[in-house]
């Protein structure tokens, strides 16, 4: 086999404690370990916010900081039936349902041209950035095409590395459909990325 | 393994989310099938292209934002002091009922409060209930979920099945093993 299969990124890298037993320590009176939490948490939800609703940056961090207020204040009722990760992004999945009944409009519909077609990356190499431009503008668009729930699941799998089963229990859908969203999503995407690399190969 | 039940497997090989023995099959398979190896490669690097896009992170100044609407928010609450209050609160509760059955008074005066003390019920009552102890797991309650509105309808393009044979047409190995590859690295 040629292909090296990558590895889930790890989401709890820094600190040895577990999420739960920073939540716990959390319950028990110690503020430090909500610091924690945050500190490992809040890109993730950050990007679950901006990709689920479509935000703007700035939108998506002040919705995020919402999410966080929300956790705080619950995170004395988390009773550890579910892994912590597993109840958080349900919980910012909740928040960013109650913002979609309110709006009735995405945030990106909204905010138009300022949505996620902005590039994140500042530090690209000079001689590869128009190339890369092309290839993430492509990418960005093909993930914004897809729908919410299949979004979720691309995010929640590639990026958070979540198991089926965690996914299944955030956005509440048998694991059948995290399956079946995930084969689908992917094979659209890879279906807007066949021709860049045809078109790249060509060029040779 | 024919190629259609690989394909409709690969996206859970790429998670290693098939057991061991669905896992053996596909590998088999793709060490045979060229086609089907092309799409685990093109699979693959979708995979690279999806997380260099989507791996944002929040601005420099999210942190100190936060910290001041923690702070505003009364942020300073410990999260077991919510627990510990519910809890003192009922006890309180049946403590009261215990004193009113016992004494058999429904005016809401406990015995020994004629002097000026307060009884029990209304002692604990008095407390600082913690304004986010409901609201909270309410909201978590209500919201609710996996609706149609809210996941989203499949997308009919994608439901109606790719061809993923099309998608590598005219590619050949080479080129859709390195090329792609190549193109994809992050």
């Amino acid at each position: 086999m040629l292909v090296a299969r990558d590895d889930v990124p790890q989401t709890s890298a820094d600190g040895d404690d577990s999420d739960e037993d920073l939540a716990g320590r959390f319950s028990a009176g110690d503020g430090k370990a909500f610091e924690l939490l945050v500190r490992r948490y809040r890109d993730a939800l950050y990007r679950f916010v901006r990709w689920h609703l479509g935000a703007t940056r700035s939108d998506a961090e002040d919705i995020t900081q919402d999410i966080l207020i929300e956790v705080h204040r619950s995170l004395g009722g988390y009773e550890g039936r579910s892994r912590f990760r597993t109840w958080m992004f349900g919980l910012a999945r909740n928040v960013c349902l109650r913002r979609r009944r309110a709006a009735k409009e995405t945030l990106c519909e909204a905010a138009g041209e300022k949505s996620l077609r902005e590039l994140p990356d500042a530090a690209v190499d000079l001689e590869t950035v128009l190339e890369r431009r092309e290839v993430q503008e492509t990418v960005r668009c093909a993930i914004e095409e897809l729908g919410p729930g299949h979004r979720d699941v691309v995010l929640l799998r590639e990026i958070e590395g979540l198991s089926y089963e965690e996914i299944a229990a955030v956005l509440e859908v048998p694991i059948g459909t995290v399956r079946s969203r995930l084969h689908n999503a992917r094979a659209a995407l890879a279906e807007r990325l066949a021709p860049l690399a045809r078109g790249r190969e060509e060029e040779r | 393994m024919r190629c259609r039940d690989a394909v409709e497997k690969l996206s859970a090989h790429l998670d290693d989310e098939l057991d061991p023995a669905e896992s053996r099959s596909v590998e088999e398979h793709l060490s045979q099938c060229p086609g089907c190896e092309r799409r685990y490669v093109l699979l693959t690097a979708t995979r690279r292209a999806v997380r260099r896009v989507a791996l944002e992170t929040v601005s420099d100044r999210f942190d100190s934002e936060f910290r001041s609407r923690l702070a505003a928010e009364g942020g300073t609450r410990r999260g077991g002091t919510p627990r510990r209050l519910a809890i003192g609160l009922w006890v309180g509760l049946a403590a009261a009922i215990v004193l009113v059955v016992l004494t058999g008074r429904h005016d809401g005066q406990a015995p020994g409060t004629e002097s000026g003390s307060r009884p029990l019920l209304i002692r604990e009552g008095s407390r600082q209930v913690p304004d986010y102890l409901g609201p909270c797991a309410q909201c978590r309650l209500d919201a609710p979920c996996a609706s149609a509105a809210t996941c989203g309808p499949a997308t009919p393009a994608i439901d109606a099945g790719l061809d993923l044979n099309a998608l590598t047409a005219g590619v050949s190995d080479e080129q859709a093993i390195h090329g792609r590859a190549r193109l994809l690295e992050p």
